[in-house]
């Protein structure tokens, strides 16, 4: 590989709709999960092979067999974990809110197999993906904690269970989100506290991904959370974190996964938009500790809009490489 | 009532709770909500809760008055 200006993804890709109804279809007990688990390597082999043709560094499964991020764990904890009632998210929207049960504890690989196959296809990393133990239960009722500290502490110790197969697996790079770590400014000690026990002692790689609302408030932690590498959202508000991260560079040791196109936009960025974005940071972070990738996960797009965003992508971090002699 | 989690409430916590703002506000000025709207419960748990914290009242009444 290349000296630095790695490229990746956040996590998710779009369903293909012929998944889509595969998943309807088993919702409605009109198909058997051998029929979706087949549709869903599909989908996945699709995905890999996508992301080796626009050239991609750092690869991911796409999550074609997830649906919410929390309750695909949550229903594999049936011992500890019930799904609830449906739920009011926003809008006319609602989802099964799973419920904490009993005490937290690890039942066997969640992730593992869907790992496997997914990296027995190419030759490049694909990531580990998880949910951080803070997002899994502030996502979750809770009815059998007596504090929500004891709940994250014990989601951890599981999480960081999965994570030890996944790197017994042989995963490299091994992601832990945390997108609800914004929530509650006052929490991200244990947010990290919860991130600690997950990512203690393992021979991957580790990373996570939050979004964040007022960054400079949490900035402290931020910068400290026990993780290898920090994957951020940068291109959905004109790069201003970038600002905050080169005043207190000298704070900022690790490495930085920046996301270059914003996931909530039909627009697809040109090339000369994500250079200026990627040129910006490379005035205070060096190369071997830049990454570079989306906003966020790319579920929300369009399969064609996901793919056209990864092209401006690669082919700006192509361009910058070769302007600067990394490549 | 908590309006953010679906654990149930018994009536003995209710009458607990009530006795404790009942040193500070004459019954006759103490109203009984939910924490915060219950838009975010499974509507079957937001109902139960609404029966539990009516038991819970009429309960704290007998005790206290």
């Amino acid at each position: 590989m290349s000296e630095g200006l790695l490229t990746t993804t956040v996590g998710s890709f779009p369903k293909p709709s012929y998944l889509q109804q595969a998943r309807n279809s088993y919702g409605r007990g009109e198909m058997d999960v051998e029929e979706l688990r087949r549709l869903e390597r599909e989908a996945t082999a699709r995905w890999i092979q996508v992301q080796e043709e626009v050239g991609l560094d750092i690869l991911v499964h796409g999550e074609m067999e997830r649906g919410d991020m929390v309750a695909f764990f949550a229903e594999q904890l049936g011992e500890s974990m019930a799904i609830g009632g449906l739920v009011r998210s926003y809008g006319n929207r609602y989802y099964h809110k799973p419920i904490i049960t009993g005490p937290l504890h690890w039942q066997g690989p969640m992730t593992v197999a869907m790992w496997r196959y997914a990296q027995s296809l190419t030759e490049r990393p694909v990531k580990g993906m998880l949910t951080g133990p803070y997002t899994m239960v502030e996502w979750s009722f809770d009815e059998h904690y007596p504090s929500r500290r004891e709940a994250v502490l014990d989601m951890a110790r599981l999480i960081h269970r999965e994570a030890e197969e996944l790197a017994k697996a042989g995963a490299r790079y091994i992601q832990v989100d945390e997108p609800a770590a914004s929530t509650r400014p006052e929490e991200m000690t244990l947010v990290a506290e919860g991130l600690a026990i997950v990512t203690a002692g393992l021979k991957a790689k580790t990373i996570t991904h939050v979004c964040y609302g007022d960054f400079e408030r949490v900035f402290d932690q931020m910068v400290e959370l026990p993780v290898d590498q920090l994957d951020l959202e940068m291109a959905n508000s004109d790069y201003d974190l970038l600002e905050l991260l080169r005043r207190h560079q000298h704070r900022f040791r690790k490495e930085l996964a920046m996301g270059v196109v914003d996931v909530h936009s039909h627009a697809v960025e040109t090339v000369e938009q994500v250079k200026a974005g990627i040129r910006r940071a490379l005035e205070f972070i060096p190369p071997r500790r830049l990454y570079i990738d989306p906003d966020c996960g790319l579920k929300t797009r369009t399969v064609e809009e996901a793919e056209a965003k990864l092209r401006a992508m690669v082919g700006a971090v192509r361009e910058v490489k070769r302007e600067l002699g990394l490549d | 009532i908590d309006g953010r989690n679906t654990r149930m409430e018994t009536v003995e916590h209710i009458v607990d709770r009530v006795s404790e703002v009942a040193r500070t506000v004459p019954l006759g000025r103490l109203y009984l909500n939910p924490s915060c709207g219950l838009e975010y419960l499974p509507r079957e748990v937001a109902q139960a809760k609404l029966v539990r914290m009516v038991e819970g009242a009429r309960r704290a009444q007998e005790v206290l008055a």
